[in-house]
């Protein structure tokens, strides 16, 4: 094998590694979006709780004001 | 309570924005490493893997200390936040250090005629790996979160003592593999520096998207969990 395929290979690892883990980055958090929707959406419809669970203080809240997304 | 010194979710607008800007610094990176840097004259063409090898051998670098501060800003403040950031810096050093292991083994295959030698860089970079690899393994063991959070944290500073290992052991034993870095500045000649320069700031760059990419989604993470444990919560007859 000479040195180009070596070279492509190497390039190829990387590439693909890279653009691997980031499409299931990307596909994980656009699950997690839906489901978070969902959630929420079942929990705003249900009276109930629709009262002081939604403040920015719920462990929900805090949680989300924790985020590292801002990193 | 926690307080919210930040904005909780990085605007869409400037992920958009820090994407681009990754994919464009990747794609010129790539343009110096086939054609503006030369080849070089012993190991030919396939010394060109070379950029994008010590880019990601950086990157690994970057992320496990970013572990090592976030984990030390974790056990200072207990806030949740530092934790989360040290938990996906630490994945992401992985990655990057998987691409480094695999890019370096390719290039040991053509150069030295074999794909893993024991040898003190390529030991302690495979160390590296495993001690992150624990250090996650370790997070999944912990169900507690303030423990885990605790005992990560812990971990993630002791752990990083390998990174400068890892960069001095060509230094300190007898080794195969090539020194970039000598006693003297950068062993390169011409365009080379600059092309490796150009690669080490996209990987860079695509290390801070990652890591944003990445801290969302544990963001999400924990608020699935606290969205379905108040769920259960109602279910319950709590609300």
């Amino acid at each position: 094998m000479g040195d180009l395929w070596y070279l492509a290979l190497a390039y190829g690892v990387i590439w693909l590694g890279l653009f691997g883990y980031l499409f299931r980055l990307t596909a994980r958090a656009e699950g997690l979006s839906r489901e978070v929707n969902l959630l929420r959406g079942m929990l705003n419809a249900d009276p109930p709780q629709s009262d002081g669970l939604v403040e920015a203080d719920t462990p929900a809240e805090a949680g989300a004001g924790t985020a590292g997304g801002e990193a | 309570m926690i307080a919210f010194e930040l904005p909780a979710v990085t605007p869409a607008r400037a992920k958009t924005g820090l994407a681009i800007l990754a994919l464009t610094l990747l794609l010129a990176a790539l343009v110096a490493a086939f054609v503006i840097a030369p080849t070089e004259r012993e190991m030919g063409d396939v010394q060109r893997i070379f950029y994008f090898h010590v880019a990601s051998a950086w990157t690994a670098f970057l992320a496990f200390f970013v572990v090592f501060l976030a984990s030390i800003a974790y056990l200072r403040t207990k806030t949740p936040r530092w934790d989360i950031v040290a938990a996906s810096a630490a994945e992401i050093g992985i990655v990057f250090t998987t691409l480094t292991l695999i890019s370096g083994s390719v290039w040991a295959r053509s150069a030295w005629g074999t794909w893993w030698t024991w040898e003190p860089r390529l030991t302690t970079t495979l160390m590296l790996w495993l001690i992150y690899v624990s250090y996650l393994i370790l997070r999944e063991m912990v169900e507690e979160p303030d423990r885990r959070a605790a005992f990560a944290a812990v971990f993630g500073i002791i752990g990083f003592v390998d990174v400068p290992i890892v960069f001095m052991s060509i230094r300190w034993w007898r080794t195969l593999h090539p020194q970039v870095v000598g006693s003297e500045g950068f062993n390169m000649e011409g365009a080379m520096l600059p092309a490796l320069f150009l690669s080490v700031i996209a990987f860079t760059v695509v290390f801070l998207h990652i890591l944003i990419l990445r801290a969302g989604l544990e963001r999400s993470q924990h608020e699935m969990m606290e969205l379905r444990r108040r769920a259960r919560w109602i279910q319950e007859g709590g609300g």
